[in-house]
């Protein structure tokens, strides 16, 4: 179980003549068992929210324990798998070399490396130099590096960042299978529709602070959609009297509510002649809530 | 909790140290051992052969070696961000830079073999000198361990210790040779690792006497121990520079 109590993080900036305050007083508990989202624009504090939890930083105040322990001597005694944002392994090994160092330092069994392989899709590249990867390869050797040890606590910083949408899709699968009672999983994410998909709970920080807490059931539940017609009905405003016109698309219409009221506006529609083509969620309550939490209306 | 060196992964660091420190030892020598040869037939087969050919071929680039095995051994790991997925495994950090440290020795040692295999080539028969891989090895301790020491501070660690290894040796001479020196620099050049202790020098090689050899075990000892000292107690994500 990793517990944040009231951890704050100032950074002393020569050039500004004082202090940079990267977090303020967050709070946090991640349980065992549990997957936690932590979501934020650039700048909002994650990374340094996750140096905190491997102890590559130390909070100016409040306190960080993983099993009770500070983080360093837990990392020392156990190790987390972690990925970090932007992975950076020396150039000149190879990806076999990379993942056999990392097994050798970590006492990892040399067969978790085929799994990690296999799983990351890696075999093809297994003799190739890190420095001729791209991006998502790199990510994904990135991956496969977090997977290779059989941790209890696992953070991943932007783990889908320069994967394509099938790796992306793959991603998922990989994240579920990695839930254990006896697991703590942590992932920082821009990309709000996969910590939706992913995550138990949501923490969204917003300029140092931990603005709110989303769970999962709030999350999945949407309240914009879009409506799409397979021919123009005159009943539309009365069945959604809300709705709003997607500009640029014929036929296609923006509508807000709850799961009951909207269905019952959709009957009303089909009722007043009007052919559905298609309806489906386009912001979640997560993304409405990150809205809320930075301050910007739609569009 | 139990902390222990990662000696699982020390052949990896001495495959590391070889690719790098093995190859220039044995590019640096056989180079030498050429011009050697070319120079010793151009004089008549005069010049210096056996263990003094040795201490020349090593003392040619002993420096060199050094910096090569120990430049940005913490501090480019830092820099470009190796160390988030080194030290998210279960390692301790100041115990897995010692350990590459110490690897980095055995690397600098094996110069005194291969310039061995050198006079081999040269003279018809291998030598090996205790004296020069003592020496040798003390000057890993002291340039090695202050290359070390400012690696957990700064970028450029090499270029500061290379920088106080040319000053302390240039006012060391200049001193031995009964050049005016001032107290002052004087003072400054003691409180200096006292390289000039482990110079191989001209003629047969020799061991160091007791009181040389003490103080350069304890200078070193005191790099080193700084060393892993701030690496035990500073973190890591500032690069040891907050």
């Amino acid at each position: 179980m990793i517990v944040l109590e009231g951890v704050s993080k100032h950074y002393r900036s020569f050039r500004r003549r004082g202090a940079v305050q990267a977090l303020s007083d967050v709070s946090l508990t991640i349980h065992r068992g549990e997957i936690v989202g932590l979501a934020g624009p650039n700048g909002a504090g994650k990374s340094t929210l996750i140096s905190l939890i491997l102890g590559y930083l130390e909070p100016t105040a409040g306190q960080v324990r993983i099993d009770g322990r500070s983080p360093r001597p837990y990392v020392v005694a156990t190790g987390i798998g972690y990925l970090p944002e932007l992975i950076a392994i020396p150039a000149g090994w190879t990806v076999d070399g990379a993942l056999r160092r990392f097994a050798s330092l970590g006492g990892a069994p040399l067969q978790r490396i085929e799994a990690a392989i296999e799983t990351t899709g890696l075999a093809e590249h297994r003799f190739k130099a890190v420095k001729t990867l791209s991006k998502g390869t790199m990510q994904r050797l990135g991956l496969a590096q977090a997977l290779l040890a059989d941790r209890e606590v696992m953070i991943l910083d932007e783990p889908t960042h320069g994967l394509d949408p099938l790796w992306t899709q793959r991603f998922r699968d990989i994240v579920q299978a990695l839930r254990r009672p006896d697991r703590s999983i942590f992932i920082a994410s821009h990309n709000l529709d996969e910590l939706e998909r992913v995550a138990d709970r949501v923490a969204i920080i917003h300029q140092g602070r931990l603005d709110r807490i989303v769970t999962s059931g709030q999350a999945s539940t949407a309240t914009l959609f879009r409506l799409t017609l397979a021919a123009p009905c005159a009943g539309l405003f009365e069945a959604f009297p809300g709705a709003e016109a997607v500009e640029g698309r014929s036929n296609e219409f923006r509508v807000r509510g709850d799961l009951v009221s909207l269905n019952l506006s959709l009957a009303r529609l089909i009722a007043l002649g009007g052919q559905v083509a298609g309806f489906y969620a386009e912001e979640s309550r997560l993304e409405s809530e990150f809205r809320a939490v930075v301050g910007e209306e739609r569009p | 909790m139990r902390i222990r060196m990662p000696l699982r992964y020390a052949s990896w660091m001495l495959r590391d140290a070889l690719r790098s420190v093995g190859v220039i030892e044995l590019i640096v020598i056989g180079l030498m051992t050429f011009l050697l040869i070319n120079l010793r037939s151009a004089a008549d087969g005069k010049g210096p052969s056996g263990v003094t050919l040795l201490a020349q071929l090593v003392t040619g680039f002993d420096w060199v070696v050094v910096m090569v095995a120990t430049g940005g051994i913490v501090a480019t790991d830092l820099t470009r961000g190796y160390f988030r997925t080194l030290f998210s495994e279960p390692v301790s950090p100041p115990l897995y830079y010692l350990q590459r440290w110490l690897v980095g020795a055995v690397a600098v040692g094996l110069s005194v073999p291969i310039a061995g295999i050198g006079v081999l080539v040269a003279d018809g028969s291998f030598v090996f000198s205790g004296a020069v891989l003592v020496r040798l090895l003390l000057l890993y301790l002291l340039l090695g361990g202050l290359t070390f020491m400012l690696s957990t501070l700064l970028r450029r660690d090499w270029l500061f210790a290379l920088l106080i290894f040319i000053v302390q040796t240039l006012i060391q001479s200049l001193s031995a040779s009964g050049l005016g020196v001032g107290p002052t620099v004087r003072a400054i050049v003691r409180a200096l690792p006292p390289f000039h202790l482990v110079e191989i020098g001209p003629g047969v090689p020799t061991y160091p006497g007791s009181a040389a050899l003490f103080h350069v075990l304890v200078y070193g000892a005191v790099l080193v121990g700084i060393a892993v000292t701030v690496l035990a107690y500073r973190p890591l994500g500032t690069g040891g520079r907050e």
